[in-house]
């Protein structure tokens, strides 16, 4: 295929790449207008394991994604459970402990997020693993997620691209069909 | 399935599904896990318009074969399409974590990923139509010598790995015997001859194949078993044109992705004497997380990755031997010592930090030039790789396979996978002679009785 026959595939097809291209943009704006607001609250914490410090993140991780430590926090606090996530630092020793929530929920999950360190001790006292708390759980001003823009410039990708490669399924369909005896 | 010969099965034809599942596997893991700090739904959205791109040109490859597409593909697929999805499975990287980075930032790279490669696919339909997935025919009635290659090889990878000598000429004769240069030659002539080849050759190449894997990964290098991977990928493109394949081949292939990640493993454990995680490695097969960083923080990554440091960086590191001008690293050294907040950087205090960082061609394209300015780089320098791949031309089979495969690999490593254009220019003017050199020395004693 030359720059040409690339051109004379969009001239051939035009009605079907158009038809992608605006059923994508139509379901992005959908999703864009429909989905829920979501904000981030979190909490940084430094988790310490003196017998082994290299594995105090992952430890720490593995409790808080699995998400056992998210129901007897719930239990405690009385709240509900929340599906909390853990990032640990590369460059330090913090863990940040986060979960996106919409914004009737923030405070239960700051509350929630408030409860980790003391959990994680008591879930980890034999490995004498400690935690401190660097910055107190907060939560952002601003939702989570992409702007109309990013959202429509994705959907419209995904509209085009999928458009060109059923076109191009056609055409070869089209031109097998012909060279059939 | 379009294939060449009776139960070969078309590269693009392998890849078509393992496109899809990667495709997929974006939307699965946003589903299983949610979203997190660097990944969204919409980054799932996106890796599947990525597979859909994919898609569109694996599906435009069976038109018309162009092998720079065709590794643009394999590049986009197992380096950006599976890192949105190992994103959205385990939110680990240590690049991303340098910089404050967010979900909207990776979209971003990855839809700036997609609008780079559209513009490599249309610097591949800006060409005129040749077919160049005509095989290179092998002077008949004349076998395979490999002997001597044998010998440059083996000389080449001793000297790699094993200090039988040490200081600056060891150096240099790494530089001149460049075993990477020479195991790429071993592979052209090895797929160029292959019908040819007795059992003992065949056995013998697969031995020093292996063993080049061996001996890197035993030295912690993590990517053997991929270089040779590329290099048989680049050699039977610039060869048989066409890659295909029987079914034997695939199956091993995916079995050598598991192999693959236990080599990574003992690499990192004779480097670093530490096991590495499931994140860490999938960080390692991602490319994403470094364009992407690169673009959200171009202005830190254009201290360095600019043509005034590239011009310092290249003379003192190609152009004055023995002494040097500027004290400039190259720029892919540089890095590390920003944000880890270590000051002067220098030739010497690369040494003893050293890291290097590749900020591929997506990274670097909008670092330097912006971001539409750097499409019409992208295109312009895609273009002139197919270019010159046309304008190569031999009447020794060996020697145009040979400098085809170059090219290609070039285009894989140095431009997709760019670590700034100094690196490449350093690499080009430490290894031009001696890539010549070898080629003739290859070409003239594997096979002497040549039509030339």
């Amino acid at each position: 295929m030359t720059i040409y026959g690339f051109f004379e595939l969009l001239r051939a097809r035009r009605g079907l790449l158009a038809g992608a291209v605006a059923a994508s943009l139509l379901a992005g704006g959908l999703l864009f207008l429909t989905r829920p607001e979501l904000y981030e609250a979190y909490i940084l914490i430094e988790a310490v394991q003196p017998s082994a410090p290299r594995d105090a993140a992952a430890l720490t991780r593995h409790a808080i994604e699995s998400g056992s430590l998210g129901r007897k926090i719930a239990a405690r606090t009385g709240g509900g459970a929340f599906r909390l996530k853990a990032a640990a630092g590369f460059y330090n020793r913090f863990i940040k402990i986060y979960v996106f929530v919409p914004a009737g929920k923030i405070e239960a999950a700051k509350t929630a997020l408030g409860a980790v360190p003391a959990a994680l001790m008591e879930e980890f006292a034999a490995e004498k693993l400690s935690a401190r708390v660097v910055m107190p759980p907060s939560a952002s001003d601003l939702p989570a997620g992409s702007s109309l823009g990013e959202t429509l410039s994705a959907f419209f990708m995904l509209g085009l691209f999928a458009g060109l490669s059923a076109a191009l399924r056609l055409e070869d369909r089209k031109n097998a069909a012909k060279e059939r005896p | 399935m379009p294939a060449d010969a009776p139960g070969k099965i078309d590269f693009s034809s392998f890849l078509t599904p393992v496109n899809a599942a990667v495709g997929a596997a974006a939307p699965l893991m946003f589903f299983l896990r949610g979203r997190n700090d660097y990944a969204d739904a919409l980054t799932a959205l996106l890796a599947v318009a990525f597979a859909f791109q994919n898609h569109f040109f694996l599906v435009s490859l069976r038109k018309r074969h162009d092998p720079f597409l065709l590794l643009l593909v394999v590049n986009s697929v197992f380096f950006y399409g599976l890192r949105a999805a190992t994103l959205l499975w385990a939110p680990w990287s240590a690049v991303l974590a340098r910089n404050p980075f967010t979900a909207g930032d990776l979209n971003s790279g990855l839809l700036y990923v997609m609008l780079g490669n559209s513009a490599i696919f249309f610097a591949a339909l800006a060409q005129p139509e040749r077919d160049d997935a005509a095989p290179l025919v092998p002077p008949s009635g004349v076998p395979a010598r490999l002997f001597v290659p044998l010998l440059l090889v083996l000389a080449g990878l001793l000297m790699d790995q094993a200090p039988v000598l040490s200081g600056r000429l060891r150096g240099y004769l790494c530089i001149l015997l460049n075993s990477e240069v020479m195991l790429l030659f071993l592979l052209v002539l090895a797929v160029l001859y292959a019908g040819a080849l007795s059992g003992r050759q065949r056995l013998l190449l697969l031995a020093v194949f292996a063993g080049f894997v061996a001996l890197r990964t035993a030295a912690g290098s993590r990517s053997a078993a991929l270089t040779l991977f590329y290099f048989l990928l680049c050699a039977w493109l610039a060869v048989r044109g066409r890659p295909s394949f029987g079914r034997g081949f695939y199956a091993g292939l995916m079995a050598a992705i598991p192999a693959g990640a236990v080599l990574f493993v003992a690499g990192t454990l004779a480097r670093d004497k530490i096991m590495v995680s499931f994140p860490a490695i999938f960080e390692r097969i991602g490319s994403l997380d470094m364009a992407a960083e690169g673009m959200a923080n171009s202005f830190n990554y254009g201290k360095f990755f600019n043509f005034p440091h590239y011009f310092k960086s290249v003379v003192d590191n190609a152009l004055s031997p023995g002494f040097t001008v500027f004290d400039a690293p190259k720029a892919a050294n540089l890095p590390v010592f920003f944000y880890r907040f270590v000051p002067e950087p220098t030739l010497r205090s690369v040494a003893a930090m050293y890291q290097s960082d590749m900020v591929t061609v997506y990274g670097e394209a909008r670092i330097i030039f912006g971001a539409a300015a750097g499409l019409a780089w992208i295109f312009f320098t895609a273009f002139l790789f197919q270019k010159l791949y046309r304008f190569l031309d031999s009447r020794d089979p060996f020697r145009l396979g040979a400098l085809r495969a170059a090219l290609l690999y070039i285009f894989l490593v140095y431009f997709l996978g760019s670590y700034g254009l100094d690196w490449f220019a350093v690499d080009m003017l430490r290894g031009a002679v001696p890539f010549l050199l070898l080629l003739y020395a290859f070409s003239y004693s594997a096979s002497p009785g040549r039509t030339e």
